[in-house]
């Protein structure tokens, strides 16, 4: 039908079906890919446009509502301020705000986020923060904690007020070494949701480290290179991106947990007009791998096909569909005739290894690692022992054991996986996919599809989030089959509902703890025993497990004697099950292991009677000794020694305690009260943790960097920037080495065609092995530039030595003051004599995995009678080492601890007794919005990590270990409820403050 | 694959002989993602159904009044409708949302539904003219709904209506939700509870002290349990909850 209205001030028709959403008729017939799709009900609000100058969601509005109205979407807001010799009015202070503050992370949800503030400041322009939370209530994002986007409104309109608005620059607000907080700032009155103050500066408290020379782009509140693209809405992501003829893929998924294909009749299906293809089990190699997105070779075991004649899991394939429309390929799907035989399914993992238990994969083609065991539904299994654990346990004063829970959660990146897949004129596969990992897609899917690596092209476009969930060769192979199948492009993305159903997750686990300790709070053996549920698939299996001990039973060694010689056991199964394979999710089995750690320490220390700080503080790893666990596993790879260079957990305690104001709210009886309200308890808690920076010795990140006529550099990565700013610090490593701006490096990333190898956006890895990398071959360039600089110099005056040039402000400085700009360097080495293209390619693997820490604070309001938990606040001390960038880094830190709110408190996946999923949408999968976050604060505690050029350690991952645990140990310290399963709900506190069962 | 249709009318009447043609369309925030299993849809948004009349003895809200517009309608006289509704969905949902269409696809986790059906709410039913109680029409959505539009929402105004929810965060839908209203003259108390099953349920002639309608209402929950919470944690919530809107109205 004919649908005419006004879009973005101009009178328009659109010709689309009747039944189509405004959202596909924006983007599909009108190529404004600024509106994107994160869900298909309304919930994310990623698909926002302005109708009739109102945010709302074009995906649960039919195209045919809009006739008659008004529309506006990203793309009629602002646009770069020179297009050429075109002067344009530059982007709208809203946009600008966005990416002055840092409030761009992935940039899915940036162009809804602008949309709804416009709507706001256009009716109000002096807003309340309760008001932009409010006006931001209807977008959900993963990635920021809404911090940086609310301050960013809030500036906007304080912009659009014409108010001077002091730039954002400079490192960051120092941090006293004696923390204390600034004078007048209000204390009481801290609520939850809108009530929140956003108190917290744009830059974070720092606690800097002294920088033995200054530095003009690292350490500095660089704008992200990525966001100017990003808040005007550019069709930067995978699936902003149309080729003529292009299907679109469709996959039937297994109603049943466990079943057999007896019989598949794809032929009315194929049949149907507008169907391409269909492909079942029979139609395809049948080629064993695994989705796991690591190096070669997969440290875990090969169980998966891309069709089968058995399904594992419900959501589990079935067959894969390719039409002209996604109607056409919807009704395919229905006419697909299969007969199951249905098995008896395992959904419990205690059950799992039983002798009675059905066996998930008796495929002939299944490949082993280390002790997998299909036999017994093992996936993986892990032992490690360090000193005598027994010895310890006998020579404590007490053993105190304790088991924990933690649930399986999603990653829920508001981009879906997506893909495209289509044959270039050479006959190569072009595979444009959302992925952390393009190196490992194609080297992965090679065998899959009968391709060499070198007839496979992989294209990362812009990620609209990852956390884990896109380390993962998810759904490229289902496009690709389909584009070999048709020889035609083919386009792959999951609903929401496919995400819940049939990705990732978290691997959820059950933990029991068992520590021994003398009176005085040493510890002299601790030990873990997990029991860990990888689902269906075995991917990442053994390392997610892995990681659990090896990061979070690594932090308390204990102390005297056993700090030299700790007793530490880790021990875990990973058992199949039939329910949705788990996977990576940002932190990779160490939340896990921190939830069951962090709230066993709690107990031993009040068991003790021993302040939570001072216990974990003398029992935890300093700097200068060995990480206990280098010695005894690395991810399937040969351990080997690593000693603690820097730990700044020290300073981390005291900078958060001091911060909020431990010591007065600790056992202090006025504080727990809330005056008038006697049914509530506010409560305080702390973790401490530790992550890892990259996998060492395996690891590896590589740059290229080439000069161009101006003196600007293309730096090409391998590395996967998913929103969290790793192309921007990259370049400001690059322009630190190089002396110029960091608007001077255009970074591309990446394209398994032309950037360097890299393995991918995971382990917390990028900054810093990346960042080496970067840094590397900036070196050499500079070393080259440094030489062409010298001999120019020399032409017209004295000699000057290559080694004595130093770069700084886009020149190049001899010793006595004269210099040559780096454009002129750049037209001297391509034009002008011995000519050359000064260029550089460089890679670096780490000896070394060096650890951030960091102290996690959290204060809750807890309800007595009903169980119902607020969380108040959540502050996090990191020592992430040298930080880059202070916005970047606190945005990762806010939005960590946002994501890891929603584990600590309402996210879980849960199956019933068929296995099938409870949560298939945002509606029953609660992420936090804007209205009801708690106030967030970052504090960084700086140390010089001596392994990286710039001192540098990770940030990604770490906080997503102390939240939940945190939380709980602020609920015991409110009501002495101790809830051992995460999430901490309503009823599992109310059950605990009953004495009843845990449920 | 039939052709999907989709009508604008312009009349009443001429939406309710459209209605063979296809289901009624309010917002479509919840009837979109169910497009591929009906014909058509009839959009109602040329009916000038989105008046809205605060009156001493209640509150009138068209059938597609948005749920934003009626939140902020009610915000300063009616402070208990604009909470319910706010707390229904987030911005952008509430901006398409009507309130009428959000009532027909409540759930009992609908905070909206709850408050209006312990106020005793009905809904104008045309043709006809005929009046619906909320309550009852969710039970019999379907049989209550065939050949009919709603047009109105009528919405009595007690002289005390408040309502309290549990949830795992502040904005998830509610685990356990209540909503208490005083009629006057004669006082009469009752009472919804939501979080649970197909639609809140109504506790009319409640007793008029806390403790023995906290009685009342964990009663009725005494079997509301599901894979979200426990019959046993529902129905303690829900007596606490009432007790604590019973106090909330005396202490006023």
């Amino acid at each position: 039908m004919n649908i005419r209205l006004t879009l973005n001030n101009r009178p328009v028709s659109i010709d689309v079906p009747a039944s189509s959403t405004l959202l596909e008729a924006l983007r599909r017939a009108r190529g404004l890919f600024g509106v994107k799709h994160g869900c298909e009900t309304g919930e994310c609000g990623a698909c926002t446009v302005l109708f009739d100058g109102k945010p709302v969601n074009s995906c649960v509005m039919l195209a045919a509502q809009a006739d008659g109205h008004h529309l506006t979407t990203i793309e009629a807001v602002g646009e770069h301020p020179q297009q050429g010799w075109r002067l344009t009015e530059g982007l709208d202070p809203i946009q600008e705000a966005f990416v002055e503050t840092g409030a761009i992370q992935c940039g899915y949800c940036t162009p809804a986020m602008i949309l709804a503030a416009r709507a706001l400041l256009e009716r109000e322009a002096d807003p309340t923060e309760e008001m932009v939370r409010e006006a931001l209530s209807g977008v959900l994002c993963r990635c920021t904690g809404y911090l940086k986007p609310v301050q960013a409104v809030l500036r906007a309109a304080a912009v659009l007020r014409g108010e001077v608005i002091e730039p954002i620059e400079g490192a960051a607000v120092p941090a006293p070494e004696v923390f204390t907080p600034p004078p007048g700032e209000p204390e009481e009155g801290i609520g939850p949701g809108p009530e929140v103050l956003t108190r917290a500066g744009v830059l974070p408290r720092m606690q800097v480290a002294t920088r033995l020379r200054p530095w003009s782009a690292v350490g500095k509140p660089a704008r992200k290179v990525d966001a100017v693209k990003l808040v005007q809405g550019k069709p930067a992501f995978a699936a902003d991106f149309e080729m003529r003829g292009m299907l679109v893929a469709k996959v039937l998924h297994s109603p049943h947990a466990h079943a057999q294909i007896r019989r598949i009749d794809a032929s009315r299906a194929r049949a149907f007009p507008g169907v391409a293809a269909v492909l079942t089990w029979e139609n395809l190699p049948r080629v064993v791998y695994s989705t796991a997105g690591q190096s070669d070779p997969i440290p875990g075991p090969l169980d998966t096909f891309s069709l089968d004649r058995k399904v594992r899991f419900v959501g589990d394939r079935v067959a894969l569909v390719a039409a002209e429309t996604e109607e056409i390929a919807d009704e395919a799907l229905k006419l697909i005739e299969v007969d199951y035989e249905p098995l008896p399914a395992v959904l419990d993992p205690a059950a799992a290894t039983a002798d009675s238990a059905p066996r998930i994969h008796d495929e002939a083609e299944y490949v082993n690692f280390a002790e997998s065991d299909p036999s017994r539904n093992l996936a993986a299994r892990i032992h490690i022992d360090i000193g005598d654990v027994e010895k310890g346990l006998a020579e404590a004063d007490q053993v105190i054991e304790g088991e924990y829970w933690v649930p399986k959660v999603q990653q829920a990146s508001i981009e879906p996986h997506v893909v495209i897949t289509y044959w270039d004129e050479d006959d190569r596969l072009v595979i444009r996919t959302s992925t952390q990992v393009p190196f490992h897609v194609r080297r992965q899917l090679s065998p899959v599809l009968g391709l060499p690596p070198k007839r496979i092209r992989v294209i990362k476009p812009r990620i609209g989030g990852g956390f884990g969930g896109k380390q993962e060769v998810l759904i490229e192979d289902v496009a690709a089959h389909l584009t070999i199948a048709t020889g035609r492009p083919v386009r792959f993305e999951y609903s929401r509902a496919e995400e819940f159903g049939a990705a990732r997750s978290r691997h959820p686990m059950r933990l029991r703890m068992r520590t021994g300790v003398k009176k005085d709070g040493t510890i002299t053996a601790n030990e873990m025993v997990a029991l860990s549920d990888t689902g269906a698939y075995g991917c990442h299996a053994l390392t997610v497990t892995g990681n659990t001990g090896h990061k979070a039973m690594a932090l308390y060694v204990g102390d005297g004697p056993y700090r030299l010689s700790p007793n530490i056991r880790f021990h875990a199964d990973v058992v199949y099950t039939n329910t949705p394979p788990s996977g990576a999710y940002r932190g990779y089995g160490v939340p896990q292991g921190y939830w069951a750690v962090e709230r066993h320490m709690e107990k031993v220390a009040r068991t003790l009677g021993i302040d939570p700080l001072a216990f974990r503080l003398k029992n935890a790893i300093r700097s200068g000794e060995l990480h206990p666990f280098s010695t005894a596993w690395s991810e399937g790879r040969e351990p080997r020694p690593e000693t603690i260079n820097t730990c700044g957990l020290e300073d981390c305690v005291h900078q958060g305690a001091a911060a909020v104001k431990w010591f007065e709210k600790l056992g202090n009886p006025a504080w727990h009260a809330v005056p008038g309200k006697p049914h509530l308890r506010r409560g305080i808690g702390v973790a401490t943790v530790m992550q890892g920076t990259a996998i060492p010795y395996l690891d590896m990140g590589g740059a290229s960097l080439k000069i161009n006529d101006d003196g600007s550099f293309n730096l090409l990565v391998g590395a996967t920037d998913l929103g969290t700013g790793s192309d921007t610090v990259l370049a400001q490593q690059a322009a630190e080495v190089l002396g110029v701006p960091v608007d001077d490096i255009i970074v591309y990333s990446s394209d398994t065609d032309f950037t360097p190898f890299d393995k991918g956006a995971y382990a917390s890895s990028t900054t810093y092995i990346s960042g080496a990398a970067v840094v590397r071959a900036a070196e050499q360039v500079a070393e080259r530039i440094r030489a062409r600089a010298a001999r120019m110099l020399a032409r017209e005056a004295t000699p000057v030595e290559a080694g004595e040039v130093v770069l700084g402000e886009r020149h190049a400085w001899a010793p006595d003051g004269r210099s040559v700009s780096l454009a002129e360097v750049a037209l001297d080495s391509l034009h002008h004599a011995d000519q050359e293209q000064i260029m550089a390619v460089a890679s670096y693997v780490s000896p070394v995995s060096p650890p951030p820490f960091a102290a996690q604070f959290a204060e809750v309001t807890v309800d007595i009678e009903t169980g119902a938990l607020t969380v108040d606040r959540l502050v996090m001390a990191v020592d992430s080492g040298v930080i880059v960038n202070p916005l970047t880094a606190s945005g990762q830190v806010e939005g960590g601890m946002a994501q890891a709110l929603g584990y600590a408190v309402c996210e879980e996946m849960l199956y019933d007794e068929k296995g099938h999923p409870r949560e298939l949408s945002f509606r029953d999968y609660h992420i936090f919005a804007a209205h009801e976050m708690p106030e967030l604060e970052t504090i960084f505690v700086e140390t010089v990590e001596p392994s990286h050029p710039f001192g540098v350690k990770a940030v990604a991952e770490i906080p997503m270990d102390g939240v939940a645990p945190a939380v709980g140990n602020a609920v015991l310290d409110a009501c002495g409820a101790d809830v051992v399963r995460a999430p901490i709900t309503p009823e599992r506190v109310w059950r605990a403050l009953k004495g009843k069962g845990d449920w | 694959m039939t052709a999907f249709e989709y009508h604008r009318p312009k009349s009443l009447a001429e939406a309710l002989a459209l209605l063979g043609r296809g289901r009624p369309l309010a917002g479509g925030t919840s009837l979109t993602a169910e497009r591929a299993r009906v014909s058509g849809v009839v959009d109602l948004q040329g009916l000038s159904l989105d008046s809205l009349e605060i009156k001493a003895g209640e509150v009138i809200a068209g059938a597609m009044l948005t749920l934003e517009a009626f939140a902020q309608g009610c915000e300063s006289e009616a402070p208990a409708l604009a909470e319910a509704a706010r707390r229904e969905a987030a911005l952008n949902l509430r901006n398409m949302a009507t309130v009428a269409g959000t009532l027909v696809a409540a759930d009992g986790r609908s905070p909206l539904a709850t408050v209006l059906i312990a106020a005793k709410a009905q809904l104008t039913l045309e043709p006809g003219a005929e009046s619906a109680p909320l309550d009852r029409l969710l039970e019999r959505r379907e049989a209550m709904l065939a050949g009919k539009l709603i047009v109105a929402v009528r919405i009595p105004r007690p002289a005390f209506l408040s309502y309290l929810q549990v949830g795992r965060s502040p904005a998830d839908l509610p685990m356990v939700c209540a909503a208490l209203a005083r009629e006057e003259r004669p006082s009469k108390w009752s009472a919804a509870l939501g979080g649970f099953g197909a639609r809140p349920v109504l506790l009319e002639e409640l007793p008029p002290d806390p403790e023995s309608a906290g009685v009342v209402a964990r009663e009725a929950y005494s079997g509301a349990g599901d894979a979200w919470a426990t019959a046993e944690y529902r129905a303690e919530v829900a007596a606490i909850l009432v007790r604590r809107l019973f106090q909330e109205a005396q202490a006023r």
